[in-house]
């Protein structure tokens, strides 16, 4: 008798649970692909590409082959765009790329725009995990825009107050540890352009 | 038709599933960090309650006793795992600032509990009732105590900044402690309502 109602109910959670596997399979092979265009648009649409590299119209693949090269020597390194603007000039590059430097929640994730000539024209965060209010501060354009005109040819540096050299930039009040890495991954970027892109 | 309005009732007021009843403690103190978050966790979790509260209330007497509690978490996590990826397809940004919460819905204690306490013992049209006033009452809690700590914290309201200039946020709302604050306070007010009309 026992050994009856084990099996049975055995049976019916079977069912059940049969049912909701279908049901989610389904409904997984209709969302994946709709998934992956959000994914790709919110990180490497035309918006991102307008914001990093200004006078830009979109991001285009740069070869297949010279991003699996940086890969596999940078292991920060997540991708690279060339930035065109709507006449298909490329107007400048994106790299994408994670701090080398960990912030208070981790590493960041950075979009950062180069011109040809190796300058940053601006840089955008895709993903970040820092205290809101105070480290998420590295996100207004005040501290962002410090970065523009910085060149390759300059390891970019934190100080907290009084900024006396070409290549310092003034960290967020009380949030140096986010400030130093938003600048790592901005110095991976332009390291990556130096080396592979120019 | 006095039944359905006693049920909407009782899930917005008289047993709101946050001031009163005091379930999902855990998506309420750390969602709520602005308006935005808390309406979307709410609305999202109304859903999953809807769709659990019909499937159980239509299965109740399919479903053996002794593996009740399984069926109801399966039902549960699947609908959970839908809202998730239709929330990942059509409303990315949402989806991102909620993160881990959502997937941690199968285990907030206010669907489970109106399963195991309303819709396993009622009929369908009764349950969706319940799930929709205990869902509005859970929204309704989480909005009010995201726009407390957003406007405190943040200075702004869905987004859109409302105490500018001279305004210093203060940042310990949008932390923990201040989901601990906000939420302290609200039931107090709450309490002290409740009492008033009783008295």
């Amino acid at each position: 008798m026992m050994k009856n109602e084990v099996v049975k109910l055995g049976l019916v959670l079977l069912i059940i649970t049969s049912i909701a596997g279908g049901l989610l399979a389904f409904s997984n092979t209709v969302t994946s692909d709709l998934i992956a265009e959000a994914e790709e648009a919110a990180s490497s649409g035309p918006e991102v590409a307008m914001a990093v590299v200004p006078g830009s119209a979109k991001f285009e693949n740069i070869e297949e082959g010279l991003i699996e090269e940086i890969k596999s020597e940078n292991d920060k390194f997540i991708d690279g765009k060339k930035a065109v603007d709507e006449n298909g000039n490329t107007v400048g590059y994106g790299i994408r790329t994670l701090s080398t430097v960990a912030g208070y929640g981790g590493d960041m994730e950075l979009f950062v725009g180069i011109s040809p000539d190796g300058e940053v024209v601006g840089t955008k965060v895709l993903s970040m995990a820092e205290t809101p209010g105070l480290g998420t501060n590295v996100q207004n354009q005040e501290f962002k825009d410090q970065y523009i005109g910085k060149t390759t040819d300059m390891d970019i540096e934190v100080v907290k107050s009084g900024v006396s050299e070409d290549n310092q930039i003034q960290a967020v009040a009380g949030a140096t540890f986010s400030s130093n890495s938003y600048t790592s991954a901005v110095n991976n970027a332009l390291s990556i352009f130096e080396e592979y892109i120019k | 038709m006095m039944n359905i309005v006693k049920n909407l009732k009782n899930g917005i007021i008289k047993e709101n599933p946050i001031f009163v009843q005091l379930l999902g403690m855990c998506p309420t103190l750390a969602v709520t960090t602005s308006a935005l978050n808390g309406l979307g966790m709410g609305l999202a979790t109304t859903t999953v309650l809807i769709g659990s509260n019909i499937v159980i209330a239509s299965l109740r007497k399919l479903i053996p006793n002794k593996i009740r509690i399984p069926v109801f978490i399966v039902v549960i996590a699947t609908f959970v795992t839908l809202i998730d990826m239709f929330m990942h397809a059509y409303a990315l940004e949402l989806y991102k600032s909620l993160g881990l919460f959502i997937p941690l819905i199968v285990v907030n204690c206010l669907i489970l509990g109106r399963a195991e306490s309303y819709a396993s013992k009622n009929s369908v049209v009764p349950s969706i009732f319940d799930a929709i006033g205990m869902g509005i009452g859970f929204t309704l809690a989480l909005t009010v105590l995201g726009m407390v700590r957003e406007l405190l914290g943040s200075g702004s309201l869905f987004g859109a900044t409302i105490l500018g200039g001279s305004f210093e946020p203060a940042l310990i709302m949008i932390l923990p402690p201040g989901a601990f604050l906000a939420l302290g306070f609200l039931i107090g007010l709450v309490n002290f309502i409740s009492r008033k009309k009783a008295a």
